[in-house]
């Protein structure tokens, strides 16, 4: 059976800095994955290559089967993959309704119906609905997330790349929004999930990579609490290194 | 003196009205594309040199047939400026100033393509109308008349468009976040084109209303387009309301220093304004987070 996502021996990174070697994952129909290990090893870039926003200097990208590696972020866009960025996620000066609109700009999201969408992001995350007029930059970082999912989810993504969405959020918001993308899953969305939290990671993902030097260490299922152990250990380091 | 100062506020409306055009397509320019465009006064020229064709030599067709010709044609040539002198600089290394040096060498092939294309000869456009409104001692007439009401109304119907529709809220999500707008599968290259095309579109407007008012030549937009920077650092580059504002506080001063001190001090005064309102408050005036 064809994955929904493979991506085979892809190297890039950003002029003649490689930060991905050779690096290879799946994610497989219906599955979500998590991606961790430490900054700057490549989990960003890689999110950024399958979105098109960087091009793979070596390798292959297929989404349900199509080779997908030189296709513009538009195109990619298009057949349902869609990224939420680290760091600024919204429009500051645009309001809540504006941002979530302009999640649906693709033709496919626009053919599913704008409003009926918005309605559907407005009953995961209510406090949107009640900021829809107030601007991008006035939000707590938390709905700032929520917003920037909102716009992940305005675009009918069949795979979702959420790259860092706990980065700077306080214990309960993280809850929160644990709560809500769980919720996203359940809709039928795939995630590749980019986290520093690693059981928010190990909560939402079916399958986790460890990723270090733009390469794969270790792939396991997220369940299992043995290799779960382990995973931390080697993401962490041990007590008796 | 009642008089003088009817004639002052009447030459500041009529200078902020064209300055407006100029300073307005300048600050979309800026605040999308992150860049000045030096060659926004040869797009200008350009412009009225195009309406020219049609509307006096060699075509001499009905003004309400050339002037839509000739805004066709200077949106048409704002999308190939944009193609040549934008697109290939702007998302690389220091974008903005190579296309600053990029547009101020393309002004002079510009302007000496005008004076090759046209000729050396002195020429003018119709007025627009042959309505004059006289008060007090002055008179508005023609073009002046036009060029007060069109330009706030032109203006206030893009900052309406940007504020209110859907591409709007796409070209200030572009300036706002170039890779994000890139990420939601809108294309920033068109709405670099877009907005370049309807700034050259204002700026033929412009040109048409000047050549109406005074003779033109190829560098005809160069005094505006500095006029145009002067009302950037005074109203703050990225805001439609302060280049609107900024044009006429700007065009009143020019006015009245010309009155009080003769013409040739004018841009002594509006120089040194510049300077100090760089130094106190280089964000201009008035201070914008971002269009709306």
């Amino acid at each position: 059976m064809t994955n929904l996502l493979d991506i085979a021996a892809v190297s890039g990174g950003y002029g003649q800095i490689n930060v991905l070697r050779e690096l290879s994952i799946s994610v497989g129909e219906g599955r979500s994955v998590g991606l961790l290990g430490p900054n700057g090893h490549g989990k960003t870039t890689l999110l950024r290559t399958i979105s098109g926003l960087q091009r793979a200097s070596a390798g292959s990208i297929a989404f349900r089967g199509v080779d997908i590696t030189r296709m513009s972020v538009r195109g990619i866009i298009d057949r349902g993959i869609v990224h939420i960025p680290q760091g600024c996620r919204l429009f500051p000066q645009l309001t809540v309704r504006e941002n979530l609109v302009l999640g649906a700009y693709n033709p496919r999201a626009r053919k599913a119906g704008v409003e009926d969408t918005l309605e559907q992001v407005y009953s995961l995350f209510p406090k949107l609905a009640q900021r829809s007029r107030q601007w991008g930059s006035t939000l707590s970082g938390g709905e700032r997330q929520m917003v920037a999912i909102g716009m992940g989810l305005m675009a009918k993504p069949t795979l979702l790349l959420l790259d860092e969405p706990t980065l700077g959020l306080s214990p309960k918001v993280k809850e929160e929004l644990l709560e809500r993308i769980a919720e996203v899953r359940k809709s039928g969305v795939s995630l590749l999930l980019v986290d520093g939290d690693v059981d928010f990671v190990m909560s939402l993902t079916d399958d986790y990579y460890v990723i270090e030097l733009g390469a794969v260490v270790r792939a396991a299922e997220s369940s299992a609490e043995v290799e779960r152990t382990e995973m931390m250990d080697l993401y962490f380091g041990r007590d008796d290194d | 003196m009642i008089d003088g100062l009817i004639s002052i506020a009447l030459s500041g409306l009529i200078l902020g009205s064209l300055y407006s055009l100029i300073a307005s397509g300048m600050s979309l320019i800026w605040s999308t594309l992150g860049a000045f465009n030096f060659a926004h006064g040869a797009l200008m020229a350009s412009g009225a040199y195009f309406v020219y064709t049609f509307a006096v030599e060699p075509l001499a067709l009905p003004l309400w047939i050339a002037v839509p010709i000739g805004l066709v044609l200077g949106a048409a040539f704002g999308l190939l400026v944009e193609r040549i002198l934008f697109r290939p600089f702007i998302s690389g290394p220091d974008g903005a100033m190579t296309v600053m040096v990029v547009t101020l060498v393309a002004t002079s092939i510009i302007q000496n393509a005008i004076q090759l294309i046209w000729g050396p000869k002195l020429k003018q456009l119709p007025t627009l109308t042959d309505l004059r409104v006289p008060i007090g001692d002055a008179v508005l007439q023609g073009n002046q008349l036009v060029a007060i009401i069109l330009a706030p109304l032109l203006i206030g119907l893009i900052a309406l468009l940007l504020a209110r529709t859907r591409v709007g809220s796409i070209v200030r999500a572009v300036e706002q976040n170039r890779e994000l707008s890139l990420l939601m599968g809108i294309k920033p290259a068109y709405v670099y084109a877009g907005v370049v095309a309807v700034a050259a579109v204002l700026a033929t407007v412009a040109g048409v209303l000047l050549g109406g008012i005074q003779f033109m030549t190829p560098t005809m937009g160069a005094d505006l387009m500095i006029r145009g920077f002067m009302i950037l650092v005074f109203g703050g580059a990225a805001s439609l309301k302060g280049t609107l504002i900024g044009a006429y506080v700007i065009g009143l001063i020019e006015a009245a220093s010309g009155y009080f001190f003769g013409l040739f001090w004018s841009p002594v005064i509006l120089i040194g304004l510049i300077f100090v309102i760089m130094l106190v408050r280089p964000e201009g005036l008035i201070k914008v987070g971002a269009r709306r």
